[in-house]
C-alpha cells in the first residue's frame, strides 16, 4: 500500500488554477521526483502535502491521504501532529531555514518537542543525528550559529532536523538549488543514503532532470499544473513518451554531443491558465486540432509508466 | 590583431581599514574578438567580483587593464569611463538592473546618450529580436525573457567590443537557458563581439564557449580551449567540477560523490595550493607551496604541481 496517495488534487490562487487534477502516490521508502519548469505547479504540489500552502491558495478538489489519513480535512491540532512525524520538509535555501539568533542545537531541539526528553538526552540525540548526516565534529558544531556554517553544512542540518521527528515522508523542495555543484553531489548522495538507512520516503522537487536521475526511483513530469508523464526513472529517461518530456530531455546540455554551438530550445511560451485541451499543444510539434479540443487521455506505456497525450506513440 | 580586452594581475581585496584577504588574486586573461570566454567557478570563486573590478564598479588593489591594446593609465573612475564604452556588463538579474520608473525607450536612450552611442532604441531592440512595440513598456510589464533581451540591448548601446554577462543562465529553465545563450552566440557571430560568460554552469559552457577559464577561491586554476579542458582537464578541480554535474541518465548514477569537502572560506585560505584539502592527488609539496599558473602550450595553462595526464 502507498504511504502517500494524492488523488485528483486541484489548487488555485484566486481565479488562477495552479494544479489541475493531479494524482501521485509515494510508496514506503520510495524516492519520487517531481520535475518541471518554473510555474509548472511543482512547488504548489510540494507545499500542499503538509498543508503549508499560503492562505490565498484554495484546494478546489481531490484528496491527500498519508498513511490512511485524509489530510485535507484535518484541523490544525491534528495537522500539527502529522507535520514532523508524518511529513517533514526540507526547503530550498538552508540559509533562510534557520533563525540567525539561536545556535542550531537549540533549534533542532524543537523538532523533538513531542518526546519530552531531558536536555541531556536531547543533546545526545542531536549530536548523533548531526554525525549521521555527515557533520564533522558534531559536539562542537551543535553550538554553532547558522552564519558559522556553510550552505552545504546547513542543508545537512536541515535534513537532520527533518529526521529528528522520525518522519515517514520527507518533502524536499529544490534541496540543492542553492548549493554549489560539488556540494550538491554530496547532498544528493546523503538523501539516498538517508532513505536506505532510515527508510523514510522522499518526495524531491527539482527543475533539474540530472538531480532526478541521480536519486529517484520514480518521477513525475509536470507541465502547466498537470502531471503529463510519470513512471520509473529508468523507463521514463530511456523512453520518454510525452512530447514535453522528450523536448526537456533534448534541451539538456549534459546530454548533447560536444560543441553544439547552438542550444536546442522549446519554442513558444509557457501555457496560459485558460487553455483548454492539452496544455502543451501550442508548443508541441505533433499537435493538431484535436489536441486543443479535448483533454488528452491518460495512456499507459507499460509497467507503471503513463502519459497524458493522444498523439504520441506509446 | 590586438585583443579588445586584456587584464593583468588583477587583485581585489576585502575592503577595510587594513585590506583583507584577496577575493580576486592576481588574475590575468584576455578576451579575443569574436569568442565566447566562459569563466566558471562555484560561489566564492571571485568570478562576479572579477567582472565588477574589470568594469571599475569595485576598486582593485592591483592590476593593469588594456582596452583594444591601449593600457588604461590608472584604475581611476576617469579611466573606467573610457573603458565602459568598449566593455559592457550585463548584470545577473536584468529586471533588477532597470529603473522601474523609466520606460524601455528611456532605459535604452539613457545608455546610448551616456556612452555616446549612435543607435536608436528601436534598432537596439531589433538586434535582440524584440518588437519595437515594447519601447513604451515599463520594466514590470516585460516578461522575464523580454527583460533579459532588453538588458542585452542596453549593453549593446555603444557597440562594445566586449560584453561581460554575469550568470546569464542562473535561475533559468533549461529552454530559456538555451535561448539566452543562442542570443549571445549570435551576437558573437554577427558582430564579432567578444563575450565573457561568468557562470557556474559548466555543461552549458561546454557547448557555448570557445575558451573556458576555471576559478577557485579567487584564482585562475585552469584556462584553455573549451573542448580540450572539458575532455582532458588538467587541474583536479576542473575534473571534479565536470564529474559533479548530475547527469540526466539514471544508468550513469554515481556511487560516490566525486569530491569531498566544500569550498573553504576566503578568510581561511589553505596554505600551499588552495585545493589541496579536497584534492585526491595531494602531495607534501601541495601543502606548502602555491603552484604558479604555467603555460603548457596549445593555449592551455594550469595552476597545479602535478596536472592530470602529465608527468609531475
Amino acid at each position: 500500500m502507498s504511504l502517500l496517495k494524492v488523488r485528483d488534487l486541484s489548487v488555485s490562487y484566486g481565479a488562477q488554477a495552479a494544479l489541475n487534477s493531479v494524482s501521485l502516490s509515494v510508496g514506503h521508502g520510495e524516492i519520487v521526483g517531481i520535475v518541471g519548469e518554473s510555474g509548472s505547479g511543482k512547488s504548489t504540489l510540494a507545499l500542499a502535502v503538509p498543508r503549508l500552502l499560503p492562505s490565498i491558495a484554495r484546494v478546489t478538489g481531490g484528496s491527500i491521504v498519508l498513511d490512511g489519513v485524509e489530510l485535507l480535512t484535518l484541523d490544525e491540532a491534528a495537522l500539527a501532529r502529522v507535520r514532523g512525524s508524518g511529513v517533514a520538509m526540507v526547503f530550498q535555501d538552508p540559509m533562510t531555514s534557520f533563525s540567525p539568533l539561536l545556535p542550531i542545537g537549540r533549534q533542532l531541539q524543537a523538532f523533538m518537542w513531542r518526546e519530552r526528553l531531558t536536555a541531556r538526552s536531547a543533546r545526545g540525540r542531536i549530536v548523533d543525528m548531526l554525525a549521521d548526516v555527515g557533520i564533522a565534529d558534531p559536539d562542537r558544531r551543535i553550538d554553532a550559529y547558522p552564519h558559522e556554517l556553510s550552505g552545504g553544512m546547513l542543508q545537512r542540518v536541515a535534513i537532520a532536523a527533518a529526521l529528528l521527528a522520525r518522519p515517514a515522508l520527507i518533502v524536499a523542495d529544490e534541496p540543492t538549488t542553492a548549493l554549489d555543484v560539488t556540494t550538491e553531489a554530496q547532498i544528493l548522495h546523503l538523501l539516498r543514503d538517508i532513505r536506505d538507512r532510515h527508510g523514510a520516503a522522499i518526495l524531491v522537487i527539482s527543475h533539474q532532470l540530472g538531480v532526478i536521475a541521480e536519486i529517484c526511483d520514480r518521477v513525475a513530469v509536470m507541465y502547466g499544473g498537470t502531471i503529463v508523464e510519470q513512471g520509473p526513472v529508468g523507463a521514463l529517461f530511456r523512453r520518454p513518451a510525452h512530447p514535453y518530456t522528450q523536448a526537456l530531455l533534448a534541451c539538456e546540455p549534459a546530454l548533447l554531443g560536444d560543441n553544439m554551438r547552438r542550444l536546442p530550445v522549446i519554442a513558444g511560451l509557457p501555457p496560459r491558465p485558460d487553455l483548454s485541451g492539452c496544455r502543451f499543444a501550442d508548443r508541441c510539434p505533433h499537435a493538431d486540432a484535436s489536441c486543443r479540443a479535448s483533454v488528452p487521455p491518460l495512456r499507459s506505456a507499460g509497467d507503471g509508466h503513463a502519459f497524458l497525450c493522444q498523439r504520441a506513440a506509446a | 590583431m590586438t585583443d579588445p580586452l586584456t587584464v593583468e594581475g588583477l587583485t581585489v581585496r576585502v575592503p577595510g581599514r587594513r585590506p583583507g584577504p584577496a577575493i580576486v588574486d592576481d588574475v590575468s586573461l584576455s578576451v579575443r574578438r569574436g569568442e565566447v570566454l566562459g569563466i566558471v567557478g562555484e560561489s566564492g570563486s571571485g568570478k562576479t567580483t572579477l567582472a565588477r573590478a574589470i568594469m571599475g564598479l569595485i576598486p582593485a588593489a592591483a592590476g593593469r587593464i588594456a582596452v583594444g591594446g591601449v593600457r588604461l593609465p590608472d584604475l581611476s573612475e576617469r579611466s573606467f569611463r573610457r573603458l565602459r564604452r568598449e566593455v559592457a556588463l550585463i548584470f545577473q538579474s536584468p529586471a533588477g538592473s532597470f529603473n522601474p520608473r523609466l520606460r524601455v525607450d528611456a532605459i535604452l536612450n539613457e545608455a546610448v546618450r551616456g556612452l555616446g552611442g549612435r543607435r536608436d532604441a528601436a534598432a537596439l531592440l531589433a538586434m535582440v529580436g524584440l518588437d519595437p512595440g515594447l519601447l513604451d513598456r515599463y520594466p514590470h510589464a516585460l516578461s522575464g525573457g523580454q527583460a533579459r533581451r532588453v538588458a542585452i540591448a542596453r549593453a549593446l548601446a555603444a557597440d562594445p567590443a566586449v560584453v561581460i554577462a554575469d550568470e546569464p543562465t542562473a535561475g533559468l529553465d533549461v529552454s530559456a537557458q538555451g535561448e539566452m545563450m543562442n542570443l549571445l552566440m549570435d551576437l558573437r557571430d554577427t558582430s564579432g563581439t567578444g563575450i565573457v560568460c561568468i557562470t557556474h554552469n559548466l555543461p552549458v559552457m561546454r557547448h557555448c564557449s570557445d575558451r573556458v577559464a576555471v576559478m577557485y577561491l579567487g584564482r585562475l586554476v585552469e584556462i584553455g580551449p573549451t573542448h580540450a579542458v572539458a575532455t582532458a582537464p588538467l587541474h583536479p578541480y576542473t575534473q571534479a567540477l565536470l564529474a559533479a554535474e548530475p547527469i540526466p541518465d539514471p544508468a550513469r548514477r554515481r556511487t560516490e560523490p566525486p569530491v569531498r569537502g566544500e569550498v573553504p572560506s576566503l578568510f581561511a585560505r589553505p596554505a600551499g595550493c588552495e585545493f589541496h584539502l579536497r584534492c585526491p592527488r595531494t602531495t607534501e609539496k601541495c601543502r606548502v607551496e602555491l603552484p604558479v599558473l604555467r603555460d603548457i602550450g596549445a593555449g592551455r595553462a594550469v595552476r597545479c604541481h602535478s596536472p592530470l595526464g602529465m608527468a609531475a
